[in-house]
């Protein structure tokens, strides 16, 4: 089946460096889409080809069927938000939400409708004759948003667009963003570094690494059953051991680790070959610690608190570390520091991953 | 903020003086009622009237404005290309050269440049006039304003333009519609720059005119060849007037335009 937007085999070098490496993507007509990896690890280039600022080496993009690589951005049914905002500082706001419309040849009656119409959906009505250099940064990237929706995309592309806003605000305008997505049925694709802003934000996201996607899915997916350690170990944080010989019994997988020092029990997954390197994972907030019974036995080394959660840092006998989580509900901790414990989990909360 | 000292106030009196009072000497003496330079005569406006009924001195000045408004008018445009070469290409073959190319003018011996471009000429048989000199003015001044305009284009961002063509404007379109305005107090001074530059140049001028097109500054220095007038010290300081009022006006309108970008 063909995607809203499709991706396929797209490629972008510099020279010998190559920023995209042979990408396929598919993405569907109103997803909030994000492309999350580290800094350079393409996810910007990617963008910055769908919206038609740089040629792709090879490759195609292809938006409801129709191939658009070789279409200059001018000509783009994409509108994109640029980190900076870029907005035209000799212009005022209004100006600025005009230009794109001007540029399509509309009636001024038609113009002034749509920035009334997006200025008020926006709360920039009582802004529209100031510059840009008279905005705060709230207020600049409401404008920016104003500027790229007004021209109703099809897709909307978004640089790393709240980098610039304090965290408060960066929260509201991410909850923002994804009532405004919804409510115009728009796809939108985001590139972002933050794993919370693309957790908060996406219906799928696509985690990126050197050129190359690792892994697309919804965000529980993505958290929940990563298929590889680096996507573990970006998304959130994780304790990871390296696997040795596994026993299947029925559903359960019993494998020893030297590195935790022990066994460790997972459900079976047919997905991750254990004849290979591989690795078990569990996330801090899936392990409970007691003081008695069974499980992998350590000593507490640290002890965090943050007002949410207790954080536990714990120093196995295998020397390894292993964190362990606790939602804050009002008691005093009963482990403290120095503590010898039993760390376990269920099999359900472990996670085989390859490299 | 600490007062200045007695020291710091002597020494921005004596440096000012260095650089202004020989032009006050020649302002206060383009007033001088009589005919010697060095000895005071009463005040008057006579030499004034002189250079006005003066023909020749009109004429120089006629062909040194126009030489220098068309070569700087010229310098700027091309000066903006080369600019957006240099910064906006980050990498082409060439670059380093062209970039060293471009600013060797203002360390070239004007003496070398004059003489280069009178062969040039020559070879090529064209007529001397006021059309070589504005040929020599635009290739010396381009440069200067080359590097005023650079300095501009790397501090404005690149995406501005993008934000434009991705809204729906042909590339071109968005430089001058997006990246032009936001260069106009660069494209003001460097034109400026490159009209000064023209205007008092006199070991170019010399070297590519023809018969028949003397720039002011040329009229000038002939005439000093047989001693210096009052009539001199009043062409000085109308001259003076123009460019301090460019001046001026210059500041007034980068000065307009930065409240303009960057003050609530």
């Amino acid at each position: 089946m063909q995607s809203y937007i499709s991706i396929e085999n797209l490629a972008k070098s510099y020279g010998v460096v190559t920023a995209v490496n042979n990408i396929n993507l598919g993405i569907e007509k109103g997803e909030f889409f994000s492309l999350l990896g580290p800094s350079g690890c393409g996810k910007s280039t990617l963008l910055r080809m769908i919206a038609g600022f740089e040629t792709p080496t090879s490759g195609a993009i292809k938006l409801e069927g129709a191939d658009v690589t070789d279409v200059p951005a001018h000509r783009r049914p994409t509108n994109m938000m640029f980190q900076s905002y870029a907005l035209f500082p000799h212009l005022t706001v209004g100006k600025n939400i005009a230009f794109g419309l001007q540029q399509d040849g509309l009636e001024k009656s038609e113009i002034r409708k749509r920035i009334d119409e997006v200025a008020e959906k926006l709360q920039l009505t009582a802004l529209l004759d100031r510059k840009p250099a008279q905005l705060s940064g709230g207020q600049r990237q409401r404008v920016a948003l104003a500027r790229a929706l007004v021209k109703r995309p099809k897709v909307l592309l978004l640089d790393e667009p709240l980098g610039a806003l304090d965290k408060n605000l960066r929260t509201e305008t991410q909850l923002e963003l994804v009532r405004l997505q919804r409510e115009l049925g728009l796809t939108f694709i985001i590139v972002t570094h933050d794993q919370h802003e693309a957790m908060t934000v996406s219906t799928r996201i696509a985690i990126m690494k050197q050129g190359q996607v690792l892994q697309v899915g919804s965000p529980a997916e993505v958290y929940e059953t990563p298929r590889s350690r680096y996507v573990a170990k970006f998304l959130g944080e994780t304790n990871v051991f390296a696997g040795g010989r596994a026993e299947r019994s029925g559903e359960e997988l019993r494998i020893e680790s030297d590195e935790a020092g022990g066994g460790v029990r997972a459900a079976f997954t047919d997905r991750v070959a254990l004849d290979r390197p591989f690795w078990v994972s569990v996330r801090p907030e899936r392990v409970e610690l007691s003081t008695s019974g069974s499980g992998l036995e350590g000593t507490v080394e640290q002890l965090t608190y943050t007002g949410v959660e207790r954080h536990y840092r714990v120093r196995l006998n295998s020397g390894a570390t292993l964190d362990a989580r606790r939602v804050n509900l009002g008691a005093e901790s009963d482990l403290r520091v120095g503590d010898r414990v039993f760390a376990s989990w269920s099999p359900q909360a472990s996670r085989l991953l390859a490299e | 903020m600490t007062k200045p000292s007695w020291f710091n106030r002597l020494s921005i009196l004596f440096g000012l003086a260095f650089l202004y009072l020989p032009i006050v000497v020649l302002v206060v003496y383009s007033f001088n009622g009589s005919k010697l330079v060095t000895v005071w005569g009463g005040f008057s406006t006579q030499w004034y009237a002189t250079v006005l009924a003066n023909p020749s001195i009109i004429e120089g000045a006629k062909v040194s404005f126009l030489v220098a408004a068309v070569s700087a008018t010229a310098a700027t445009i091309l000066g903006t290309l080369a600019a957006v070469v240099m910064v906006r290409l980050r990498r082409f073959r060439g670059r380093a050269l062209l970039n060293g190319m471009l600013l060797a003018p203002m360390v070239m011996p004007e003496v070398v440049m004059a003489v280069s471009m009178l062969l040039m000429f020559v070879t090529l048989g064209i007529d001397r006039g006021p059309l070589t000199i504005t040929l020599a003015h635009t290739t010396f001044t381009l440069c200067f304003a080359t590097v005023v305009l650079q300095s501009r284009l790397v501090e404005l961002d690149p995406s501005l333009e993008e934000a434009a063509r991705d809204l729906g404007c042909p590339p071109a379109k968005a430089f001058v519609s997006v990246a032009l305005p936001n260069m106009v107090p660069a494209l003001v001074s460097a034109w400026l720059l490159s009209f000064t530059l023209s205007l008092d140049d006199l070991v170019i001028s010399s070297f590519t005119t023809g018969p028949g097109a003397s720039t002011l500054p040329m009229k000038i220095y002939s005439q000093i060849k047989f001693g210096v007038t009052p009539e001199i010290n009043a062409i000085s300081t109308i001259i003076l007037g123009i460019v301090v009022l460019g001046l001026v006006a210059a500041q007034l309108v980068s000065r307009r335009s930065e409240q303009r970008v960057s003050a609530a």
